[in-house]
């Protein structure tokens, strides 16, 4: 499960942030973070942080949880947990705080 | 290189044997192989174990079940995979001409009832369901895809498994669209009789180089024609962190490389058997094994293609002709074998192309093609 760093700052528009990283040569950006250029370049990356918002790409329930992936505005694909009623796809979503069980949860705003 | 032929299948029951069963369940389903190969132990030159529970026996005990002849012993996981992959192995053995007979089993009993998706979890990913669902949601969304497309799928394997003896799951009457989606719901939008049930089982095969091909074997000849294994390929919309979910192009990929080794073309095939852990996953391997065009799969479900008859009424193969994952049942590593085993048996009875697919978490994907010589 991807880690929202909720320790720093909020970002400028509320949402928190995620641990993510750059490759510096191609701009692309990975969440959870990765060590290495995905393209077998062995190209390390930088350590960066993204707002956790974006556009949700779809959910479901399962076992009383929401589950959805959504595509990050800094261009990532996530799994993340959904507030409940967070269903419209293509619509945005952000994460501004924790559920009550302590995990972060993306919903509509 | 030689051909590689497929000699001798067997397998048992799937579903729940339960747990610390894995010597005997392995020893009873290559003893059938081998017999069906018409071989003893004792001539064989390797043996390939696959096992997908990080819990069940390893390979070395699982061979040594049915002798100590000194031969190598290689085991093979990769998860929902394992047994196309522990196929794939034994293929190379005998492509390299380090063996000529190879035994292969696929089987999956922890020592601990320790449940599979428990350890997918345990490793930080979503349930497997979920991520499937959120495969079908998107389809959904996309396409205009039904929880009716979905049932209508489902049960075409319900029905397929009610003449397979080896089946987890045998309906006493024709199951229908309706009796699917009066089930269980468990991820929106799959219910119950969407999913693959877990549990345990084995299976086994023999391969050959035709220059080794058993002396008093009389069965018709299946070829392995072609096996191909990929993995995922970095693109911008691929989840980084997940268990389960590949790619499109994975299995697109993989298949076309199949395909052209082989030297078939999907209209060349009868019969195919796939992941369909999930009912999504059959609907979209219609398009990504190249059956249709993109977004075309849900007007032929609702004509009846890729169910019986499809060859003569659609000019399109049969898709999970012993009830698939969702109804044979999965319990890991012997499901690649169980779909040689289906494929082997309907080849003999003379069909000329079978294909068969699997997706191991992670993700890989092995495609492999069997054709009737």
């Amino acid at each position: 499960m991807t880690r929202i760093d909720t320790s720093t700052e909020p970002s400028g528009r509320g949402a928190l942030t995620l641990p993510a990283s750059r490759d510096e040569h191609t701009g692309q950006i990975y969440v959870p973070p990765r060590a290495l250029a995905a393209d077998g370049s062995l190209r390390p990356t930088t350590a960066v942080e993204v707002p956790a918002q974006g556009v949700l790409y779809s959910f479901t329930t399962f076992a009383g949880e929401c589950y959805g992936l959504v595509d990050l505005e800094g261009g990532a694909r996530i799994q993340v947990l959904l507030e409940p009623n967070t269903t419209v796809i293509g619509a945005r979503v952000l994460a501004l705080g924790q559920g009550s069980d302590g995990q972060p949860r993306f919903r509509h705003g | 290189m030689d051909d590689v032929l497929v000699a001798g299948v067997g397998m048992g029951s799937f579903g729940h044997h339960g747990p610390g069963q894995a010597l005997a369940l392995a020893r009873e389903e290559a003893t059938k192989a081998l017999a069906d190969a018409h071989l003893a132990y004792a001539d064989i030159d390797a043996v390939v174990v696959g096992t997908a529970h990080p819990l069940t026996t390893r390979g070395i005990y699982v061979a040594k079940e049915l002798g100590l002849t000194g031969v190598p012993v290689f085991h093979v996981t990769n998860a929902s995979a394992t047994g196309l992959a522990a196929v794939h192995a034994a293929r190379q053995a005998i492509g390299c001409g380090d063996a000529r007979r190879v035994l292969i089993i696929g089987v999956d009993s922890p020592q601990r009832a320790v449940p599979v998706e428990e350890v997918i979890v345990g490793e930080g990913h979503f349930p497997p369901v979920v991520s499937f669902a959120l495969w079908a949601r998107r389809r959904m969304h996309e396409h205009g895809t039904t929880s009716e497309h979905l049932a209508a799928i489902a049960a075409k394997n319900w029905n397929y498994a009610r003449a397979n003896p080896y089946a987890a799951r045998r309906a006493p009457q024709p199951v229908d669209v309706a009796r699917v989606l009066g089930s269980r719901m468990v991820a929106d939008p799959f219910t119950s009789m969407m999913c693959t049930p877990w549990g345990e089982g084995a299976a086994a095969a023999v391969l050959c180089a035709a220059s080794a091909w058993p002396t008093h074997a009389r069965q018709p000849r299946v070829r392995l024609a072609a096996s191909q294994c990929g993995s995922d390929a970095y693109s911008a919309d691929l989840v980084l962190e997940g268990a389960i979910v590949g790619p499109p192009q994975l299995t697109r990929n993989t298949a076309a490389r199949a395909y052209a080794v082989a030297g078939v073309s999907p209209a060349d095939v009868d019969i195919v058997q796939v992941h369909d852990a999930f009912a999504i996953e059959e609907l979209l391997y219609y398009e990504q094994l190249g059956f249709c065009a993109p977004g075309e799969a849900e007007a032929l479900v609702e004509r009846g293609a890729f169910g019986p008859g499809s060859r003569s009424r659609f000019g399109l193969p049969e898709f999970s002709t012993d009830g698939g994952l969702i109804a044979r049942g999965h319990p890991g590593a012997p499901t690649g074998l169980a779909q040689i085993h289906e494929t082997v048996r309907r080849l003999r009875a003379g069909e000329r192309v079978g294909v068969c697919h699997l997706l191991g978490a992670g993700s890989v994907c092995v495609v492999q093609v069997l054709t009737r010589d």
